[in-house]
């Protein structure tokens, strides 16, 4: 009955797109930050570009987010 | 629709629009401020500008608030004075408390309470209120709260607890916290201030301001209620702040950045998929999660249960409230007299309210949170 009055397909949609956005994002952002930073020692320029790269890759799916969100709505 | 009440009505619809401003502030900005991401005033600024930049980015108005919780024949413009006039009333005593609590349940439990008087229970949709109320109502916060404890759970793993305290690192998620808060800041905006504008809209509609047909939203209105939203923003609703960043558990700036990216995107994917979920069921559920995410964190349940209270009376509170508010109205007549005596008492139980608080020794500033 339940089935019948919530719409289930919506639903499904917002639980599987929150857990793969947010867990997602938090994810790579993570990386980024640990990446980019040091632990009191000097940080690498490679290891440096590669969390500034993955930081990047994460405003990138903020924009585009958004942009499914409003621009295709 | 006389213009007397015409006028009532959108100035109780923009004094609703205030109170969901200040009541949600901590939605969007409890965990910056808590973390110290941002200083207090910058935060709630910053919160304002994003929701009233956020009422200008979607205007598929929701004059439909209530459409499929009562039947449209039954709502009045005393309907909607009584309903505006229960959220507020429940808005404010809930602030009282410091208690977060959904200001759309507010208003749809007025709705629904003066409907009920005016039409009968006959008025009241069920499968509305049980399909786009209670079930999202449930499922706002569990969703949040997992999606939010998964991910500060896996925040921790992969950083380990020593590095994520270090200062570089706690930086870092500051810096994350202000992107994921101004998102809800944006989305809070676009959905709440939306409220107000249906409800102004459809008020002109039924005094014959407006064509009914698909009636554009004037831009006064949009306006009007992206300042009344965005000031109330600005008040800062410092004890419903500390309950969320204090309150609950002593929250650290991984654990805020998980709980704001998550209720980012659950609201934004709701919004997106048309499901009605409250901002305030899904940030509180985001913090509650990011509280049980972190091994041995110490979440005050006593707090959690007196939020999740507020949240099961919001609609009979609210529907009682607006039922004895219509009523008095009724009684003093609802054409011109009621609604303006009725209206001069609310404004002054209001100030009275404020000024108590303001008076009160547990008074909260920006100070204390």
């Amino acid at each position: 009955m339940l089935a019948a009055i919530v719409d289930t397909g919506a639903l499904l949609q917002v639980v599987w797109v929150s857990f793969a956005a947010a867990i997602g994002l938090t994810l790579v952002f993570t990386g980024g930050v640990l990446l980019s930073t040091g632990e009191g020692e000097s940080v690498s320029p490679v290891r440096r570009s590669a969390g500034i790269a993955l930081l990047t890759v994460c405003a990138a799916m903020v924009a585009l987010g958004l942009y499914v969100m409003f621009a295709l709505k | 629709m006389q213009d007397v009440v015409l006028v009532l009505v959108i100035v109780v619809a923009l004094a609703f629009d205030f109170t969901n401003g200040f009541h949600d502030t901590a939605n969007a900005m409890a965990t910056s401020i808590a973390t110290k991401a941002l200083p207090p005033r910058a935060a709630v600024g910053l919160s304002a500008v994003l929701n009233f930049v956020g009422a200008f980015v979607s205007l598929e108005v929701a004059a439909t608030i209530a459409e499929d919780i009562v039947k449209a024949d039954a709502v009045t413009p005393t309907v909607i004075f009584a309903g505006l006039l229960g959220a507020i009333f429940w808005n404010l005593a809930t602030w009282r408390l410091g208690l977060p609590s959904s200001s759309s349940h507010a208003l749809i439990g007025g709705v629904v309470g003066a409907v009920i008087v005016a039409a009968g229970f006959d008025a009241v949709l069920a499968d509305g209120i049980v399909g786009e109320v209670l079930a999202p109502a449930l499922l706002a916060p569990i969703l949040a709260a997992s999606v939010a404890g998964l991910a500060t759970f896996l925040v921790y793993k992969i950083a380990g607890r020593r590095r994520s305290r270090s200062d570089e690192v706690q930086r870092g998620f500051k810096l994350g916290q202000l992107a994921s808060a101004s998102l809800v800041s944006l989305s809070h905006g676009t959905n709440d201030a939306q409220k107000t504008m249906g409800i102004i809209t459809l008020a002109l509609v039924a005094n014959g301001t407006l064509s009914g047909e698909s009636p554009d939203v004037p831009l006064w209105v949009v306006i009007a209620s992206a300042s009344a939203i965005a000031g109330g923003t600005f008040i800062g609703g410092w004890r419903i702040i500390r309950t969320l960043g204090h309150r609950l558990f002593e929250i650290e700036p991984p654990q805020g950045f998980a709980a704001e990216t998550s209720s980012a995107v659950v609201i934004l994917a709701a919004s997106h998929a048309g499901f009605p979920l409250s901002t305030t069921h899904v940030t509180s559920g985001g913090v509650m999660g990011a509280g049980l995410g972190k091994r041995a964190a110490d979440v005050k349940w006593g707090v959690a249960g007196q939020m999740a209270t507020a949240w099961l009376l919001t609609l009979p509170a609210a529907g009682a409230l607006a039922a004895a508010i219509y009523g008095v109205t009724e009684l003093l007549g609802p054409d011109t007299a009621g609604p303006i005596v009725v209206g001069a008492i609310a404004a002054a139980a209001a100030i009275a309210l404020f000024v108590q608080v303001q008076r009160s020794p547990d008074h909260v500033t920006s100070a204390d949170v």
